[in-house]
């Protein structure tokens, strides 16, 4: 039987998972028992991607049409969980006739369920997760993602020889007419063979789905649509099994892969409720109402988390080369030289403000100790106020977005901070959390743009965004209005702001005002661009081991200048020695050596010397 | 499911409620049933707990209560009916409810002798002037949202959560009535879920076998209706896991229990937990999924407060031992925000804010606070804002704000128009939300004028007063403000004197019990620590291991509150020693040319109340004189910073002021002899250790000024 299945894991993952549910029905005496696993679903089917090597004939929907993909097989799709709903309490087996049946993995449902024999019914539980598409993920990402994936060549089999595929199915089902007729429903979709039955349906279908064109559903996108430029995307009801809590957190960044649901007879069912009672709130599902056209159901198999600053070394080939570039001598150096000789041509060939910028870019939370964040380094470029500086700060970001995976540009107004809740809120009347522009998974990049600023008067929305903007640079945390409590979750975002100012109201680690040098060098070049990127990835998550023999210099150094300075502070310290972390790691290294202590100190030296003068 | 025998549980469930016997020797059940059929109650509440305590009950029948209790609920019903008394007392004149009933019971006996069907029967839910509720054990400890699952259903759990909405109770209808037309039969249809499908045929043997197809119409009067309220729960914040939402799940009150909650309301609920399959045409499509919810119980609000803080015995006990440990005052305090390097007596004023001293309630109605408030102010960077956090992480009720961020609602409270129901509602800002319990305010500073005034009020008389849009009313607001603030011009100006730097008004100031002036000096020892410490840090991802080991918060929260519970008084010999001591604050005030504070006699009650805290430290009912030396240490301490700089200026060094003390002390008591204990006091009331004093006493023993005797080391001052 087994031999059977492999054959069709990605066109037919329900014929798998029904296969394997019965190879374990034989081995259990109660259907209890069957609740406890997942009958060797998910490994089976990570046998299948990884040893098998399939996992790039999965088709990716992020970058795919739905058109293009027919329901019912297996789909990757990458998002960050931005809500989670209620648990759903689903029938997971049942008899039918004389066989257990489950519908584990599955939305649709064979009519005979109607019938009697209830008492084998057994009620499970499954997590249901709304993931919407990484916010902010830039193009280049998407790309590489879209271009290791299969194309969904089911569909393609399925239209073409759709009779065929029937007939497998009946063979499968045995006689079972109820599943036939669902299924023909599907295949006939897919044919457009349609009975006007079907036609109706899709029409109505059609018809609300432009209708949420217009705006009657938020599908919650934490940047907002704009923010897709020409490639839409879609956020996705991913329903998990078999997972514990702690396995998935929000804001997380996963590549699910799964089963894709669709079935048009629940989605506009759903429809005709919508407003039918508007009172009760035992219908404020919000699972069951947003609309299968726009939110596809995904029942997960398997998943696997994503660092988000380095989500590429998910795939194989990339992850390879990789560690190529960390391990090839040199290597690093010469790849070091290119992005901050790349970087200083952006910032007007500053090369002091460009090494500044690299270690910014390298930086991400490493330990939080009580309410202390250790790792993040803001950065404040100052921009002098003049004509031809205007467009520096979209350059900057430009820059910025080509070479990290997730970023994101925030122009801050005044207008822009009256407007709208930046930190997410729950909306207690569609029980759903509104999402906000705060909410972003660990590992993005923002950029605050503050040259843009004038005067203005904030309303107390716009008090509020800023108290939450300046709480995420300093402790990386933000609260989600619950109403009656917030609720406070962590962040690791890294912030640049550029601004014409040093001292601005945000809270920034370090201010490095940028001096025009003419000269300038080697701009950032496509070719260069794919290896920079692994090479950022590769650094950053280089584990660090800043060691003991340097301690004596160090102490000395740290307590000398406090002496000279004056003003060093507990952060001072921090920064310093987070700066030289940050130096070390740039160089491919993993402990600090004296020279790039001393270099920081030089840095930070010649940074001063500039905000002074 | 093996096919249950409710027969004999229903007979279990009679006698139960027949031959229950409480603690008094009352047959407790019987009792309400007697008050049932009189109509003195309307409902049966049925504890586990009696089931359990019952000799004559089986634990596996408590068990498949618990489990099943959706049927139990029924066969307890029944078993009612059977066991219902006749009244006692004369009823009230029916209603037309009632009529009805007797009309209909006369008519339905004759009736169903006749035809069997069992539409035509009165069911039993329709002459029920009772409801029944089964209440879960009250040991039991409260579930959170998120364990209740999958195998809880139909099962009684008890949850904790927030009340998030509530719908407004509407009648919900449990048996429709109808008449035939033709036939003029009645016929009971009993609901039992949310929506049902109505008759539309008579269903009577007299008019099937006649093929009329009789008309009915559904009678309104007649039918039985409930009382009906939808609610949600969120879960607690404290049970919802790093990086969650936290649940909901919906409640079903029906009945009596009903109008007891209202959004944002801290309830526990027991009750069952049911699936609602979807009906119609959605069972068939999306019959896979289930919907559920708790049917409610009971409901009890909770709201947690130090003096309900429930310890078990094995708590209690670990705590009494740490109390009799002798150094348990820095132990603790320097349990508080360990993290935080340094800043000793700092977390010993903390820890007294967190204690506080009992409140009194004078004869004439005058109450005296016993919350103490402290204000840290200080340069950039000192960790104020990570200790009030703490602190307010530590305390069961605590609620950190900023003094410019709170914006509506503000500090005190608001008047605001709901947007549902369009009524002015009075909402409650941070400080009455922190009613009994602690308000951190950071940038105190930069406060809002108007929040400052008001602020005034809170301070002294803990209440807040509002009149707006026509809402005349005064709100609790019993709380220890903990505010932090930097200096008037970011960092503190040595130049400018200390009234200057601090730019408070006197009149807020001097309602602060201690007034913590935290300097950030450049000084190599600690600069050293510091720079190890910050190393230590990033090479091991972790704070340098501490040479104690820091009481967790939980114990920290156990001995607070237990500390709390201790009301000490100072007694009469102790008074004239506070009056002493305040009266040469106030001496040295006037003498001073910059005075780092306004003593009035409002300090006078604050060391009292510091002195009260630290005698609940030791759980003693008695404020002692180290109390209040100790209370007098941490008033000077508070301004330790500055005074060690003002000595600077003046050059005298910490050993000729010792001597000074003593010599003015000395001769404030017409005496020559001075015992090293009361030496000892004085120093540490003006922030000197034990260490300077011995070696001034050294000193000066050496220049013949006064001798030492070699064991006691009392002092006798050489008469020149």
């Amino acid at each position: 039987m087994g031999k059977e299945i492999s054959v069709d894991c990605i066109c037919d993952p329900l014929g798998t998972v029904d296969a394997l549910f019965n190879s374990a029905t034989c081995s259990v005496n109660s259907t209890s028992q069957l609740a406890r696993w997942d009958w060797g679903v998910k490994e089976f089917f990570e046998k299948f991607l990884v040893q098998e090597g399939k996992y790039a004939q999965v088709p990716e929907i992020n970058s795919t049409p739905l058109s293009a993909i027919s329901p019912n097989t297996l789909v990757r799709f990458r998002g960050m969980v931005q809500d989670m709903f209620e648990n759903e309490f689903y029938v997971g087996c049942y008899k039918s006739g004389e066989n257990l049946r489950t519908t584990k993995y599955t939305d649709s449902i064979t009519l005979d369920f109607c019938t009697p024999g209830r008492d084998s019914v057994e009620l499970w539980e499954r997590r249901i997760l709304y993931c919407v598409p990484v916010p902010g993920e830039n193009q280049w990402v998407k790309e590489v993602f879209a271009s290791s994936a299969g194309t969904s060549e089911c569909s393609e089999h399925r239209r073409s020889s759709s009779p065929s595929s029937q007939a497998e199915k009946r063979q499968r089902d045995d006689g079972d007419s109820s599943v036939d007729v669902m299924k023909d429903v599907e295949t006939d979709i897919a044919s457009n063979h349609e009975s006007s039955e079907v036609k109706r349906r899709r029409e109505e279908a059609s018809t609300s789905w432009r209708e949420e064109k217009s705006g009657s559903w938020d599908l919650n996108f934490p940047l907002g649509e704009a923010s897709f430029r020409s490639m839409p995307q879609r956020p996705c009801i991913v329903k998990v099994y078999d997972s514990a809590d702690s396995q998935i957190m929000l804001n997380d960044v996963f590549e699910f892969i799964g089963i894709l649901t669709f079935d048009p007879e629940l989605s506009a069912s759903s429809f005709n409720r919508s407003d039918a009672d508007p009172d009760s709130f035992m219908d404020c599902n919000a699972c069951s109402r947003l609309p299968q056209s726009q939110v596809p159901r995904i029942h997960c198999v398997t998943l696997q988390k994503l660092i988000p600053n380095n989500m590429v070394s998910i795939l194989p080939e990339l992850r390879q080369r990789q560690t190529e570039i960390l391990t090839t001598p040199g290597a690093v150096k010469q790849l070091r030289d290119i992005v901050v000789n790349g970087l200083a041509s952006v910032l007007k060939g500053d090369l002091l403000a460009a090494e500044y910028l690299l270690l910014h870019l390298l930086s991400q939370i490493h330990k939080r100790l009580d309410t202390m964040v250790l790792g993040t380094v803001s950065l404040n470029i100052v921009i002098a106020a003049s004509g031809e500086n205007v467009s520096l700060p979209g350059q900057i970001a430009q820059a910025v977005g080509a070479l990290l995976p997730c970023s994101h540009v925030l122009p801050l107004s005044c207008d822009s901070l009256n407007k709208g809740h930046w930190a997410p809120r729950k909306d207690y009347d569609q029980n759903r959390l509104a999402t906000g522009v705060l909410q972003l998974a660990a590992g993005t990049h923002l950029t605050l743009d503050l040259t843009a600023m004038a005067e203005g008067k904030l309303d107390p929305t716009g008090v509020q965004n800023l108290c939450a903007l300046k709480k995420m640079m300093q402790f990386q945390t933000v609260d989600y209005d619950f109403k009656y409590h917030p609720v406070e979750i962590s962040t690791d975002v890294s912030v640049l702001v550029t601004s014409n100012g040093i001292r601005s109201f945000l809270p920034c680690d370090i201010s490095v005002v940028l001096v025009p040098n003419g000269s300038s060098s080697s701009r950032l070049e496509e070719k260069d661009l794919a290896n920079l990127r692994l090479y950022l990835g590769a650094v950053r998550n280089l584990e660090y081991n800043q060691g003991t023999s340097l301690n004596e210099v160090l102490e000395n150094d740290l307590v000398e200048a406090s002496r000279r300075g004056g003003n060093m502070t507990v952060e001072t310290y921090h920064r310093w020695l987070t700066l030289a972390r940050l130096q070390t790691v740039s160089h491919g290294e993993t402990e600090l050596r004296i020279e790039h202590w001393r270099k920081t100190l030089e840095m930070e030296h010649l940074r001063m010397e500039r905000i002074s003068s | 499911m093996p096919a249950l025998d409710f027969k004999a549980d229903r007979e279990k469930c009679r006698d139960f409620l027949k031959s229950y016997v409480d603690d008094h020797g009352e047959f407790k059940y019987m009792n309400m049933l007697q008050q049932v059929a009189n109509r003195k109650l309307r409902y049966v509440d049925i504890e586990i707990d009696d089931l359990r305590g019952s000799k004559d009950v089986d634990i596996s029948f408590v068990e498949s209560v618990e489990n099943n209790t959706r049927r139990y609920l029924g066969l307890f019903a029944e078993a009612i009916d059977e066991l219902l008394p006749n009244p006692t007392v004369p009823l009230p004149r029916d209603d037309d409810f009632e009529i009805f009933l007797r009309q209909r019971m006369e008519e339905t006996e004759d009736r169903t002798e006749n035809s069997g069907d069992p539409q035509h029967r009165l069911p039993p839910e329709i002459k029920r002037s009772y409801e029944v509720h089964i209440k879960g054990a009250s040991k039991d400890k409260p579930r959170t949202l998120r364990d209740v699952k999958a195998c809880h259903i139909g099962k009684l759990v008890k949850v904790k959560g927030i009340v998030t909405r509530c719908t407004d109770v509407k009648p919900l209808i449990q048996v429709a009535v109808y008449t035939c037309e033709l036939c003029g039969f009645e016929i009971y249809q009993e609901v039992t879920a949310r929506t049902f499908m109505p008759l539309f045929e008579c269903p009577s043997k007299r008019c099937r076998t006649n093929n009329a197809k009789g008309r009915v119409s559904l009678q309104v009067r007649a039918s039985k209706f409930l009382k009906f309220q939808e609610a949600k729960i969120q879960e607690l914040a404290e049970n919802v896991p790093k990086g969650h939402i936290p649940r909901t799940m919906s409640v079903h009150i029906r009945g009596e229990l009903t109008r007891q909650v209202g959004p944002g309301d801290l309830v526990e609920i027991s009750g069952i937990f049911l699936p609602i399959p979807y009906t119609g045409f959605r069972a068939m499509r999306a019959g896979l999924v289930a919907d559920t919810y708790l049917e409610a119980m009971s409901i009890s609000h909770s709201k947690k407060r130090y003096e309900e803080y429930v310890m078990d015995d094995e708590e209690q006990y670990q705590i009494e031992q740490l109390a009799k440990d002798g150094d348990i005052y820095s132990k603790l305090a320097s349990s508080i925000a360990p993290e935080i390097f340094g800043h000793e007596d700092v977390k010993k004023a903390l820890l007294l804010l967190l204690v506080g001293a009992p409140t009194r309630q004078l004869k004439d109605g005058m109450k005296i606070r016993g919350d103490v408030h402290i204000c840290l102010m200080g340069d950039p960077g000192v960790a104020k804002s990570q200790l009030l956090k703490h602190i307010v992480s530590i305390a069961p009720r605590g609620v950190y704000t900023t003094g410019r961020g709170s914006s509506g609602v503000g500090l005190t409270a608001a008047v605001t128009r709901d947007s549902v129901t369009n009524e002015m509602v009075l909402e409650g800002g941070a400080l009455v939300l922190a009613d009994n319990g602690i308000c951190a305010i950071d940038e105190f500073d930069k406060m809002e004028e108007s929040d400052r005034t008001a602020i005034h009020e809170v301070m002294e008389q803990q209440t807040v007063s509002i009149a707006k849009a026509g809402i005349t009313t005064s709100l609790n607001a019993r709380t220890a403000v903990l505010a932090a603030a930097n200096p008037a011009w970011g960092r503190y100006d040595m130049r400018r004197t200390p009234a200057e730097n601090i730019n408070l008004p006197p009149a807020l100031l001097s309602r602060f019990d201690l007034m913590w002036l935290i300097l950030d000096h450049a000084d190599m020892d600690s600069d050293l620590a510091l720079a190890r410490h910050v190393l230590h840090v990033h090479q091991f991802s972790a704070p340098p291991a501490l040479d104690f080991t820091p009481l967790d918060s939980s114990t920290l929260r156990g001995y607070v509150a237990l500390a709390r519970r201790v009301t000490p008084y100072v007694p009469q010999d102790l008074c004239e020693y506070v009056a002493s001591a305040y009266a040469t604050l106030r001496q040295e005030e006037v003498q001073s040319d910059a005075p780092h504070s306004y003593t009035t006699a409002r300090t006078l009650l604050s060391i009292i109340r510091v002195s009260e805290a630290l005698a609940r430290l030791r759980f003693s009912h008695m404020v002692v004189q180290s109390d209040v030396d100790e209370a007098l240490r941490l008033m000077q301490m508070s301004k330790f910073s500055l005074y060690a700089d003002d000595q600077k200026k003046k050059g005298l060094d910490a050993i000729s002021d010792i001597y000074s003390i003593i010599r003015d002390e000395a001769a404030k008591a017409h005496t020559l002899d001075v015992t090293y204990a009361n030496a000892l006091n004085w120093c540490s009331r003006k922030a000197y250790t034990e260490a300077q004093l011995k070696e001034c006493l050294e000193e000066y023993a050496v220049l013949n000024v006064w001798q030492i005797h070699p064991d006691s080391f009392d002092i006798r001052f050489i008469d020149s």
